[in-house]
């Protein structure tokens, strides 16, 4: 891999296949980069040329198309070869003891050879996908009204009159209501993530946060699978909507970002 | 990166911090509080007297949110502590990544 300048002796990492599959011709990279392949130890890192310094900028405009324009090369590469470890946006290599930053990677593609190849063969034919599932708010509001009803109708017989015990009366229902929804919602997060579990290799909860208050956030998970899987889980996850009143947004496939 | 504190700001991120520290203490008081009274442990005077402590105290504590205008902040640390205790507990109750 030829370095184009002298300012240039870094070398920014977008991913890793193995070498013997395809990849593209030519990519874009950060600032219209022209990306290039290294190979060695049948491992192969696309990169380009970069000063010996991380790309920083105070415009977050500009940082979201640096991680856009990082995302679409390992996109374009995962598209073609089998599998592909996406490195972290920023990963950026300089040369040592042992060279210029080509041999340096390319003495770290040796070394790291065993577990790369082995955490590739895994992700081989896999796409990671995100899940997420909302409370579907219709379904949401006449939980709670049922809840709230069935409370007061349990609690009418003893309503208190005083100011301090109609207060902690209040009180009670309050908890009772909150206990009751958040074990609903428990439930239903079973639910969805058996599904998931069942339909895919490996699954990493994130934090699910609500889209409204009105329908709040169930679960919010990603999952690597393969299209079979994903198939399947499809099937599943279409079912949970009409049974379960729940609403299931799904985006992917994608390059395995959060299972390298 | 530079960041930039005005003394105003300043103070009132400790009077929110510390108010939101109040509205978790008020809370747990209640909690504590119908435990009390559903364990049957209190007389229906004592219970009277804690009931309107109770929400004596919940009107006091919304007038001083609302006076010092942290109402917002207040509530919006609170959403953070409890980020960080659900991460916590994922972290604890289960692992990242299941084969």
């Amino acid at each position: 891999m030829n370095q184009t300048s002298a300012d240039l002796t870094a070398l920014y990492v977008y991913c890793f296949t193995e070498a013997d599959g395809s990849g593209p011709a030519h990519a874009e990279g950060l600032d219209g980069a022209e990306v290039a392949s290294l190979e060695a130890k049948d491992l192969r890192a696309y990169a380009h040329w970069c000063e010996p310094r991380p790309y920083a900028s105070e415009d977050a405009d500009v940082v979201k198309r640096w991680v856009a324009e990082h995302h679409r090369v390992v996109s374009e590469v995962w598209r073609q070869a089998d599998a592909v470890l996406p490195a972290t946006f920023n990963t950026i290599v300089q040369g040592g003891e042992d060279g210029d930053a080509s041999a340096h990677l390319e003495n770290w593609l040796e070394q790291e050879s065993p577990r790369l190849k082995d955490q590739l063969r895994l992700l081989a034919g896999r796409s990671e996908y995100g899940i997420q599932t909302f409370w579907d708010s219709a379904s949401y509001e006449r939980e709670i009204a049922d809840t709230q009803r069935r409370l007061e109708s349990e609690r009418e017989s003893n309503r208190p009159s005083s100011r301090g015990l109609a207060y902690l009366h209040q009180q009670r229902l309050k908890r009772g209501l909150h206990e009751q929804i958040t074990s609903r919602a428990r439930d239903l997060f079973k639910t969805c993530y058996e599904p998931v579990v069942r339909c895919s290799d490996r699954v990493r909860v994130e934090e699910a946060k609500s889209a409204s208050s009105d329908s709040p956030a169930l679960m919010n998970v990603s999952c690597l699978a393969t299209s079979e899987q994903f198939r399947r889980l499809s099937v599943e996850l279409e079912a949970l909507e009409t049974k379960e009143g729940v609403c299931v947004r799904v985006v992917g496939p994608f390059p395995p970002y959060s299972f390298v | 990166m530079r960041v930039a504190i005005d003394e105003y700001d300043a103070k009132q991120g400790l009077l929110s911090l510390v108010l939101a520290i109040v509205d978790i203490i008020e809370e747990m008081l209640r909690l504590q509080a119908l435990r009390r009274v559903d364990g049957g442990n209190l007389t229906d005077e004592e219970a009277e007297r804690l009931g309107c402590a109770l929400m004596d105290l919940e009107d006091a504590l919304a007038t001083l949110k609302a006076d010092l205008g942290v109402t917002e902040a207040v509530q919006s640390i609170r959403e953070s502590l409890d980020g960080a205790i659900r991460d916590l507990v994922r972290d604890l109750e289960q692992p990242a990544l299941i084969a």
